[in-house]
């Protein structure tokens, strides 16, 4: 595993405290990319070593890191901070296959599982038929264990019947949809909101209650352009993703 | 509370003519911004209904953002705009505004130089003791605040930038038409952040509520980050939609 000790600088000199320039520091190397996701950060008895002071000022800055949601509470010190993104948001891809592709053993873990009937009104608002029944479920998905999703999705029976009976738990809808019933998640379409976490949400990825999360509501459709998945998920707070705007979409804009 | 009439010999749900009531008192300007509605409990014991049936009335309310609970305060009501964007545009306020037949207003509440700021000189390749100007600005389109900036302009790339960065300029003018950089991307990430309470006034939320927080990096050819933004959304008021087709 790599120790990353070199790259972390404070200036002595300097009039503002150590252990808000210690914990800059690694903000900026985790902003920069240069410390990514699961990168072990040097132990307190490192730091106070190589810059000569006292343990109790590299403690705060890690205590205060880890209570931004940037790093982990304890020793060995891990950076928790997520790029799930350019794997998730703007390419079609399952968030289970978006784990994997961050480097990290999937997992999901089914917390309860239900078929509704919302009403009339309900239904024709998200899209589904007006008498439709759905079967609905809330999904804990995990990278090495660790919580990162929880996502709630409403499946409607017409479109795929028995899936309230056939639907393995622990498999991703993607592929469990393709394989069970030929169907092809062709379009998604996500909004997204950054929310405080409801208590439930909370306890499901091990944050606290009302901490910031992005929120997102998909639906997603199929190769008959009909709606297959009605889905909520909150994402732990130390999730972040990118945009890029390219220099064509900003003249588009400017130059109109 | 004389905008509640409710009918319970007619078929319409009972927790959809409350959330009607209030919703048309809404429009029609009888019940403001911020007004305090009452509590589920005091709605029960004056209809005679559930508290299932009270509660449904406010959650159908809260879901489309003409009410909001506030922690330990109650319930009020909500007439502020959301700002809804695709994502690959939310720094397109002009635009926002002009769909909402409002104006923007930008208000510069602080410039300041700063030197040795860690994150800002690693993200902008800055020498130790480059100087680089900071600006804090706030963007209204109507009464509503929708976006708060950081702006960290290196006095390298930027020299005078205190006397010719206008508040009403966007960046794309500041940078191409001021400064002569073509602007080769603009790469953003984005995170939901609790908002501290000085955040939060500026934005007019609560302090703790959940904000959008973007980095910018704005990219020029032969420079890299030439610029760097933090803007802050207000969370509850703002919603960025993305399409993903299959490839």
């Amino acid at each position: 595993m790599l120790n990353n000790i070199d790259n972390i600088a404070i200036d002595k000199r300097s009039t503002v405290p150590f252990e808000l320039q210690l914990k800059d520091s690694i903000k900026a190397l985790i902003f920069d990319q240069t410390f990514i996701y699961n990168t072990v950060l040097p132990t307190i008895g490192e730091l106070s070593l190589k810059f000569d002071i006292d343990t109790s000022i590299i403690e705060k800055a890690y205590l205060s890191l880890a209570k931004e949601g940037y790093i982990t509470k304890s020793d060995p010190y891990k950076v928790t901070y997520l790029e799930l993104t350019n794997h998730f948001f703007f390419r079609d891809t399952t968030i289970y296959d978006a784990i994997i592709e961050i480097g990290l053993t999937p997992s999901i873990e089914t917390v309860k599982t239900k078929n509704v009937k919302l009403t009339r009104e309900e239904n024709i608002d998200i899209g589904f038929r007006p008498d439709e029944t759905l079967f609905y479920m809330k999904r804990v998905y995990k990278g090495n264990d660790v919580p990162i999703i929880v996502l709630e999705n409403y499946l409607p029976l017409s479109i795929l019947p028995g899936i309230d009976q056939k639907m393995v738990l622990s498999e991703p809808l993607g592929k469990f949809m393709f394989e069970q019933y030929g169907l092809k998640n062709v379009l998604s379409n996500r909004k997204t909101k950054a929310v405080n976490l409801p208590l439930l949400e909370a306890k499901l990825l091990n944050q606290r209650k009302n901490i910031a999360s992005i929120q997102s509501v998909n639906k997603v459709y199929d190769q008959y352009n009909r709606l297959i998945d009605y889905g909520i998920s909150h994402a732990v707070n130390n999730y972040y993703f990118e945009v890029n705007i390219s220099r064509d979409e900003i003249l588009n804009y400017y130059k109109k | 509370m004389n905008y509640l009439e409710i009918d319970k010999t007619i078929k319409i749900p009972i927790y959809k003519q409350i959330a009607n009531c209030i919703s048309n008192a809404i429009e029609d300007g009888r019940l403001k911004h911020n007004f305090k509605l009452p509590t589920e409990k005091e709605i029960c014991t004056l209809l005679q209904i559930s508290p299932t049936v009270a509660k449904k009335a406010y959650e159908t309310l809260i879901q489309d953002h003409k009410i909001k609970r506030i922690k330990g305060k109650g319930t009020f009501v909500n007439t502020r705009n959301l700002f809804e964007m695709q994502m690959h545009e939310f720094y397109q306020i002009e635009r926002y505004a002009t769909l909402q037949k409002s104006k923007h207003t930008n208000h510069i509440i602080l410039k300041e130089y700063v030197t040795n700021d860690i994150v800002v000189n690693r993200i902008l390749h800055l020498n130790e003791g480059d100087g680089t100007y900071l600006f804090l600005r706030l963007i209204k389109v109507g009464d509503d605040p929708v976006l708060f900036q950081k702006i960290y302009l290196p006095e390298k790339y930027f020299p005078n930038v205190i006397e010719l960065f206008d508040k009403n300029d966007s960046l794309y003018t500041l940078l191409e038409n001021k400064y002569n950089m073509p602007i080769q991307n603009i790469h953003n990430t984005l995170s939901a952040f609790n908002a501290p309470s000085e955040i939060a006034n500026l934005l007019d939320i609560e302090p703790d509520d959940a904000i959008y927080f973007v980095q910018s990096k704005y990219v020029i050819d032969g420079i890299g980050t030439a610029a760097y933004i933090w803007d802050y959304l207000p969370g509850e008021y703002s919603e960025l939609e993305v399409s993903v087709y299959a490839e």
